[in-house]
């Protein structure tokens, strides 16, 4: 059996079978550790590392002075990691009676195999409070950033509004998205085996989004709100609009809608309170369009101001229709008296002196049929139906205003057109977006010169028609003592879901600019479905000449008659009552600027060079990380709010134990910070 | 009596190579669970260090008197006797539902470890004396199965299925070796097939291991997390690992990191290439192992040589075996390189006999 020297069967049996055995394991080394090594890399990375991403903030919103319209603000927000939840149906129920989440819902959440759920975003700190005291193991707060409105509604439909992940979703929020989101970070975080985090390092840090400097101007915004509403309120209309505007350069000072809406609630509203009217509805503009066929007529050469047309004594037959003036039957009137008279027979006789593509092509070049190319989300066309598919109607119904759709910045652009001495201009309300670091751009908007749509006589002649209109026809009710106004107003039946005109239902508009000769503000007012009356120039005129004068006052626009004094401060006070957050104005715009013939100088330059360097000691601030072990969470929060840096909260307990930069560090506004909560006071 | 030779220096260097690589590994392993556990990082790296010394003592001590003169009467059954009594002193000392170890104040000593040399010296001496009459019933298997059930028995009873399953099947190499009827070994070995099955069901904690092993995948948190946390370790090292001490798999992910499953750990760290090596030095510790028992003076120095050799590359691939997925998670340690005093020792004692028998080759 055994022998010395020699080697027995068995053992050469078992040395191959060992032999076999070790070469199975090596065999399997190398499957695990090179074949199927990528994948279980990934696996381990995903069970040790937490990526935790830090919010860019949003970058703020600020009107034509830089003040602030919309900016961020660092609230909490409960997540859960459901491993570590014991019993997922207790804390769903106990966190469901403290912040009212569904309870079933949240359940669901917590009873998941992830390591992370959202229990709830963006509460109070009376909820989180409240939450705390649970004391429920596995459940966490962040700091996120919230979007906040600070003056709630106002030019909210400029604005528009950000949802629960800071995503913009409406208005400048959703247009100017791409700038004023920022740059999201993010922080690797390892974790070890029991779900305890480890402080990881940051590996990129979030950057903030750009500011956004709109042409809106506060105050004149909020004086258009305010008139716009009690306009509304007081014809109990279904809704309305108003766009202050500068003609020379296409900016829009204020935009204001009816109904509308508070952004820092925005869900909490109806669709149509959303939506922005002013460039997402659109009416029949009625007589105010006869300034474009009287305009093109001009343009045309058909006719002068003075040229005198019969006016058919009230009605005039087109194909198998008549056509009827609206109010008084007209013999004989100058085309100036067409246009202050609305006379529908001399609109229509103008009209089709043109054929049909002239005619056609006047309309478009005052910008209907198409978008004006506002920098903001919703816009629409509006209807124009091209010469090819004109009933024989159409030409006669154009040229009084029907058959085509308009929406109200369409109207005030073409107004302001007028305005500008025939030049249309591009509305706009992005003034300049300044970065973190102070850098500015200017959209190329804001410099688009805009085009020639009128010859400067035609564009002369046209104000002076318009001033009529103010002095002794339809508008007088949008007179300002002190000012010229020129202006159109404008009386349109709605269509109802049939097609047919709605009885009793109309658009009440007044489109209008002042000072006329060296025009500061071209002026919408548009009131949908009025009651007691319907006419543009009882209902809109009067709130067109309410926003008009105390703007041009804000403006410090001196009255062009010298005459007429105004105390100055009461006037602005009145503008300004119920304007809390207005308490301390900035001196500038209350400077009279007396203007000149070439270039109105009513406006103080805008703040973007403010806002710049506002912009820039922020981000060149650095402070020292102060040493916040032992202090409570809500100490260490408020500190760090107070320097501007992102916080993220782990662990669980009363007090901060660990931190990370270390105190002493050197640390900038808006980078990040890590804390890690313990037990106990070490 | 053959004349001393020179003992064989590549097998006297494997052990002590492994050990001192293996202290590395443990601190590195076990630092962070030390500082969680002690308060101090050095808790499980400073009592190996202590049992290295220790064991190393004892292996220069075991390579320094014929080994022959363990083939006494009196020591062979007083220690077999001893470790037997050691085992049910385990038993009853009452330390909570595992009780596997025996205080000595200092330090905790396991005799389950102790018992497998005692019983393959004891086994190599007996079945030498019963080389003519090995198939015999009477006079050699129930006698030798009574010895190796008992003590298989009483580590059962710890309980450590995974060390007693282990003892029987070396026994059972050895009963191989010692030229016993194949048709009695493979009966034997499908009744204890049966029998390991029994156990692992009657055991609840033991099914779910086994289900596991099976069956991975069904519960990547659950029983399947050792096993799957050991490849997630295996995998993340590739082939160079990630560098001593940067090993994120030891921060709570791997189930004691420094005792059963420092392989995964080295491969971790260590990568393919830390793998193998330690995998070619067991493969090493075979041939030196057999190499010197083979040329062992006598038959008896030739079944404890293989005996002591089979015991510890054995029990080395059934560790490897089982933190690559390939057997049942059974808790084995890696001789020499996981954390664990008897263990070390025992090794070392072991070592320090083959080294012994091969002084006394040609």
């Amino acid at each position: 059996m055994w022998q010395r020297g020699s080697v027995p069967a068995r053992v050469t049996t078992l040395v191959i079978s060992l032999g076999c055995a070790l070469a199975a394991i090596q065999l399997r080394l190398v499957q695990i550790q090179i074949l199927r090594s990528p994948g279980l890399k990934v696996a381990a990375r995903s069970q040790q590392e937490t990526v935790v991403t830090l919010d860019p903030k949003r970058g703020p919103i600020y009107d034509r002075n830089g003040r602030e319209l919309a900016l961020s603000v660092d609230v909490d927000s409960v997540y859960a990691d459901p491993s570590e939840i014991t019993d997922p149906t207790l804390a769903a129920r106990k966190l469901s009676a403290v912040l009212g989440v569904r309870f079933e819902d949240l359940r669901g959440r917590l009873k998941s195999n992830r390591r992370f759920a959202w229990v709830e975003r963006k509460i109070t700190p009376a909820q989180r409070k409240a939450v705390e005291k649970q004391r429920i193991k596995g459940v966490y707060f962040v700091r996120e950033s919230k979007r906040f409105y600070p003056k709630g509604a106002l030019a909210s439909h400029v604005l528009g509004y950000a949802g629960v992940d800071n995503q913009g979703l409406d208005g400048i929020e959703y247009s100017q998205e791409a700038e004023v989101r920022g740059k999201a970070g993010y922080l690797i975080a390892l974790r070890d085996g029991r779900g305890h985090r480890a402080l990881g390092k940051s590996e990129r840090l979030p950057t903030s989004g750009k500011a956004v400097v709109l042409s809106v101007d506060e105050v004149i915004q909020h004086l258009t709100e305010r008139e716009l509403e009690n306009t509304v309120l007081e014809h109990q209309a279904r809704g309305g609009t108003a766009i202050v505007m500068r003609p020379d350069t296409g900016e829009i000072l204020a935009l204001a809608n009816r109904p509308t809406f508070d952004p820092n609630a925005y869900a909490d509203y109806p669709e149509a309170a959303r939506q922005n009217r002013a460039i997402g509805t659109i009416y029949e503009p009625g007589s105010t369009f006869k300034i474009v066929t009287a305009g093109a007529a001009l343009e045309e050469k058909k006719v002068s101001p003075s040229t005198v047309i019969y006016c058919e004594h009230g009605s005039i037959q087109i194909g198998r229709f008549t056509i009827k003036e609206d109010r008084l039957p007209f013999d004989y009137l100058s085309v100036a008296e067409i246009v202050e008279k609305s006379s529908n027979v001399g609109s229509i006789k103008l009209a089709t002196m043109m054929p049909a593509s002239v005619f056609y092509k006047h309309i478009t070049d005052f910008g209907f049929g198409q978008t004006t190319g506002i920098d903001l989300p919703g816009e629409v066309k509006g209807i124009l139906r091209p010469p090819a598919q004109w009933s024989g109607l159409s030409h006669a119904s154009l040229a009084i205003g029907q058959e085509v759709g308009v929406t109200p910045l369409q109207s005030i652009s073409a107004m302001a057109a007028v305005a500008h001495d025939g030049i249309l201009r591009r509305p706009w309300v992005v003034a300049g977006l300044v970065g973190e670091d102070g850098s500015l751009t200017r959209p190329a908007r804001s410099a688009d010169p805009g085009r020639r749509i009128l010859s400067s006589s035609t564009a002369s002649a046209l104000t002076a028609i318009l001033e009529k209109v103010v002095t002794a026809g339809t508008g007088k009710a949008a007179a300002i003592p002190g000012y010229t106004v020129a202006g159109k107003t404008g009386t349109a039946q709605k269509i109802d879901e049939s097609g047919r005109y709605a009885r009793g239902r109309y658009v009440a508009s007044f489109a209008g600019f002042v000072p006329s000769r060296n025009p500061a503000l071209a002026i919408i007012v548009v009131v949908d479905e009025p009651h007691g009356g319907f006419h543009g120039g009882e209902i809109a005129a009067p709130a067109f000449a309410r926003i008009a004068l105390p703007a041009l006052q804000y403006l410090g626009v001196m009255p062009e008659d010298g005459g007429v004094v105004l105390n100055r401060n009461t006037e602005i006070q009145a503008a300004l009552k119920g304007f809390e957050s207005m308490r301390t104005l900035p001196r500038g715009p209350f400077t009279a600027r007396p203007g000149t013939a070439e270039q109105p100088a009513h406006f103080v330059p805008l703040a973007l060079n403010e806002v710049r360097q506002r912009s820039a000691r922020q981000s060149e601030e650095t402070a020292e990380m102060p040493d916040l072990s032992g202090r409570s969470l809500r100490e260490a929060n408020f500190v760090m709010a107070q320097m501007g840096l992102i916080c993220k909260i782990g662990g669980q307990g009363p007090v901060v134990g660990n931190q990370d930069p270390p105190p002493g560090a050197e640390v900038t506004a808006g980078s990040a910070c890590q804390l890690v909560l313990v037990e106990e006071r070490q | 009596m053959s004349r001393k030779l020179a003992f064989d220096r590549i097998l006297f260097s494997i052990p002590v190579a492994l050990s001192l690589f293996g202290v590395v590994m443990i601190y590195s392993a076990s630092a962070v669970l030390s500082m969680q556990r002690f308060g101090s990082p050095y808790h499980y790296r400073g009592k190996q260090v202590a049992a290295l010394v220790a064991g190393f003592v004892l292996m220069i001590w075991a390579m320094n008197f014929d080994y022959r003169r363990l083939r006494n009467r009196a020591i062979l059954m007083g220690s077999l006797m001893g470790v037997a009594a050691l085992l049910m002193l385990a038993l009853l000392t009452p330390s909570g539902p595992v009780r596997r170890w025996i205080s000595l104040g200092f330090f905790s000593f396991q005799p389950s470890e102790l018992a497998k040399p005692i019983l393959i010296l004891f086994l190599a001496s007996f079945l030498d004396n019963r080389a003519e009459e090995i198939n015999d019933w009477r006079r050699t298997l129930i006698p030798a199965g009574i010895a190796v059930g008992s003590i298989a028995f009483l580590i059962y009873m710890q309980p450590d299925l995974g060390t007693a399953a282990a003892i029987c099947l070396i026994s059972g190499l050895l009963l191989y070796l010692a030229g016993l009827n194949p048709k009695i070994l493979m009966a034997g070995g499908a009744l204890g097939s049966v029998g390991l099955i029994v156990m692992i069901f009657q055991a609840n904690y033991r099914v779910q291991r086994l289900m596991t092993f099976l069956h991975p995948s069904d519960d990547p948190l659950g029983a399947g997390f050792q096993i799957r946390q050991s490849l997630l370790s295996f995998g993340s090292g590739g082939i160079q690992g990630v560098n001593l001490g940067e090993g994120r798999q030891k921060l709570f992910f791997l189930p004691e990191p420094h005792t059963d499953f420092i392989y995964s750990v080295i491969g971790e760290e260590l990568g393919l290439l830390g793998t193998s090596v330690v995998l070619l030095v067991f493969g090493l510790l075979l041939w030196r192992g057999v190499r010197a028992a083979l040329r062992a003076p006598d038959r008896f120095g030739y079944l404890l040589g293989m005996g002591l050799t089979l015991f510890l590359v054995v029990q080395g691939a059934l560790n490897m075996g089982m933190v690559l997925g390939l057997l049942p998670t059974k808790g084995l340690p890696l001789p020499f390189v996981s954390y664990g005093g008897s263990s070390l020792m025992v090794g070392l004692l072991s070592v320090g006999v083959l080294l012994n028998i091969s002084q006394h080759s040609n």
